[in-house]
C-alpha cells in the first residue's frame, strides 16, 4: 500500500459491468506499486469530506477513477487542497483524458505511475472552480468584460466561456487551459434564412463571437440557468476569472492541451 | 445562489458545444464581434480584431481591425491597419493603411498613413494621409463619394512616395 496515493472511484463503477475492469485497475496499480487507500464516491457522501479525509491520512496524489463527470464532482474543490491529481477514465465521456493524453481503463495506471506532471489554469464562477467551460443557453445575459466593456448578443445567445475543452478537427484543445485566458464564445440566435423548401426544417446558421478575457461578470435582468463544469446553477449575476497555474494533473505523453495555432490573441 | 441541481445528460463532453462555424476552430487569427452581438465601452485587443456586429464606445487593436458590411460602429477607432466595410461614426486613427471597400460609410474624421478607396466608398469627414512623412498631405473631402480614388491624384501632385 503506497500511502502517498489515493483512489476515489465513482458510484457508477459498482455496477457489475464494470467490475472486471476495476479488477485490472486495482491489478495493474499494485503491480506499478502505486496502489493506494480507496474511497467510493456515494449520493449521500460528500466528495469533499472523503477527498479532505485523505489528504490528512498523508495522500499526495488523488487518482480520480471513473469518467470527466467524475471529474466534474470533485474538481469545483480541489485547487484548494495541496495534491496532485491523476485520472484514470473507465467509461464515456471521457473527452477531457483525451486532451490530458489518457486513456481509457488499466492503461492510464501506466500514466499515473509515470507522473508527468501539468499545471493547468483553473476559471473560477463566485466561489467555485471549474475545469472545462461555463455554459448559457439562449439567454439575454451579457458579459461585463475586465470591467472595461459590456458584450452580449442583441436579442438572445448562447454563451460559453471555457478554460479547457472543445476539439478541433485536428484533435487539439480550442480552449488552451495554460495560457491564463479565459475564452468567451457567444452564438447570438439568428432566424433561419427563407427554405427554399418550406416544409424542410432548416436550422439557423450561428456565427459565434469570441473574445479572451481575465475576469468577467455575467449578469442578467432575470435570473438565469448555468451550466458550470456540467452543473447546474441559477442567478442574476457570477463573477467570472482565471486563475493561472492553479491544478496540478498527471498527463500522458500524447497530450493536447494547446492549440495547433495560438494565434487568437487576447483582449486587453 | 447556487443550487445543487445536477444536469443528466449522458452525452455530455466538454467538446460538443463548439458551433462548427467557430472562429476559436483552427487557424483562427483573430478576436471576432459576430454578426447579431453588441459590445458598449473600451473595446481593446492585443491583435487582429474583425467585427460584424456593434459596437459602441472605442475600439482599439494592436493588429488589424477589420469591419463587415453589417457592422454598426458608433465609436473612436484606434488601429495598425484597417479594412472597411461597414458603417462608422466617429473617428478613425490608422498608424499604417487603410483601406475603404464600396460598402463603407465614414462619419468622422480619419488619419491614416496610406490610404486605399474603393469606387462607392463615403468618408464624410476631414481626411489627414501621410502620419510620420515630412509633408503630411490633409484633404477636405465633405463627403468624398467616390467614383475613383482621389487620394491618388493627390499622390501623384505631390510626388509623395508615402501615399497609396
Amino acid at each position: 500500500m503506497n500511502r502517498l496515493y489515493a483512489f476515489l472511484y465513482d458510484d457508477i463503477l459498482s455496477a457489475p459491468s464494470f467490475q472486471r475492469t476495476v479488477a485490472n485497475i486495482e491489478t495493474r496499480c499494485s503491480v506499478l506499486g502505486i496502489q493506494g487507500r480507496a474511497s467510493r464516491l456515494a449520493i449521500f457522501r460528500s466528495a469533499k469530506e472523503v477527498v479532505e479525509g485523505m489528504v490528512k491520512d498523508g495522500a499526495q496524489t488523488i487518482v480520480i477513477v471513473g469518467n470527466d463527470k467524475t471529474l466534474e464532482k470533485v474538481m469545483w474543490f480541489l485547487p484548494d487542497l495541496p495534491v496532485t491529481i491523476g485520472y484514470i477514465p473507465v467509461c464515456e465521456p471521457f473527452g477531457i483524458a483525451g486532451l490530458l493524453g489518457i486513456p481509457p481503463g488499466d492503461a492510464a495506471c501506466d500514466i499515473v505511475a509515470a507522473r508527468r506532471v501539468e499545471t493547468l489554469d483553473i476559471g473560477k464562477i463566485n466561489d467555485r472552480y471549474f475545469l472545462t467551460d461555463v455554459y448559457i443557453e439562449d439567454s439575454k445575459a451579457t458579459v461585463r468584460v475586465d470591467d472595461k466593456f459590456t458584450i452580449g448578443a442583441i436579442r438572445a445567445g448562447t454563451i460559453s466561456i471555457r478554460n479547457l475543452g472543445g476539439v478541433t478537427a485536428q484533435g487539439v484543445a480550442i480552449a488552451n487551459a495554460k495560457d491564463g485566458w479565459l475564452d468567451l464564445g457567444i452564438s447570438p440566435m439568428v432566424d433561419a434564412a427563407p427554405s427554399r423548401f418550406p416544409w424542410a426544417i432548416s436550422s439557423p446558421k450561428r456565427e459565434e463571437t469570441c473574445v479572451r478575457f481575465k475576469e468577467g461578470r455575467i449578469q442578467s435582468q432575470e435570473p438565469i440557468d448555468i451550466l458550470v463544469d456540467g452543473h447546474q446553477f441559477n442567478g442574476f449575476s457570477f463573477e467570472v476569472s482565471i486563475i493561472p497555474n492553479a491544478l496540478k494533473i498527471i498527463t500522458g505523453r500524447n497530450k493536447r492541451l494547446e492549440p495547433v495555432s495560438s494565434a487568437i490573441l487576447p483582449s486587453e | 445562489m447556487f443550487s445543487n441541481s445536477k444536469r443528466e445528460e449522458p452525452g455530455f463532453m466538454p467538446n460538443v458545444r463548439i458551433p462548427q462555424n467557430s472562429p476559436f476552430h483552427g487557424g483562427q487569427t483573430a478576436t471576432v464581434i459576430a454578426r447579431g452581438v453588441k459590445v458598449e465601452g473600451e473595446f481593446h485587443s492585443q491583435g487582429d480584431v474583425v467585427i460584424e456586429g456593434d459596437v459602441r464606445g472605442t475600439i482599439s487593436a494592436a493588429g488589424t481591425l477589420t469591419i463587415g458590411s453589417d457592422a454598426h460602429i458608433v465609436a473612436n477607432i484606434t488601429a495598425q491597419e484597417a479594412v472597411i466595410s461597414g458603417s462608422i461614426q466617429g473617428n478613425l486613427q490608422i498608424e499604417k493603411q487603410a483601406i475603404f471597400h464600396a460598402t463603407a460609410h465614414i462619419v468622422g474624421d480619419l488619419t491614416a498613413e496610406r490610404i486605399t478607396v474603393e469606387a462607392g466608398a463615403v468618408i464624410d469627414g476631414k481626411v489627414q494621409i501621410g502620419i510620420g512623412t515630412a509633408k503630411p498631405v490633409q484633404v477636405e473631402s465633405v463627403p468624398v463619394v467616390t467614383p475613383s480614388v482621389p487620394e491618388s491624384r493627390e499622390e501623384k501632385k505631390e510626388e509623395s512616395p508615402s501615399l497609396l
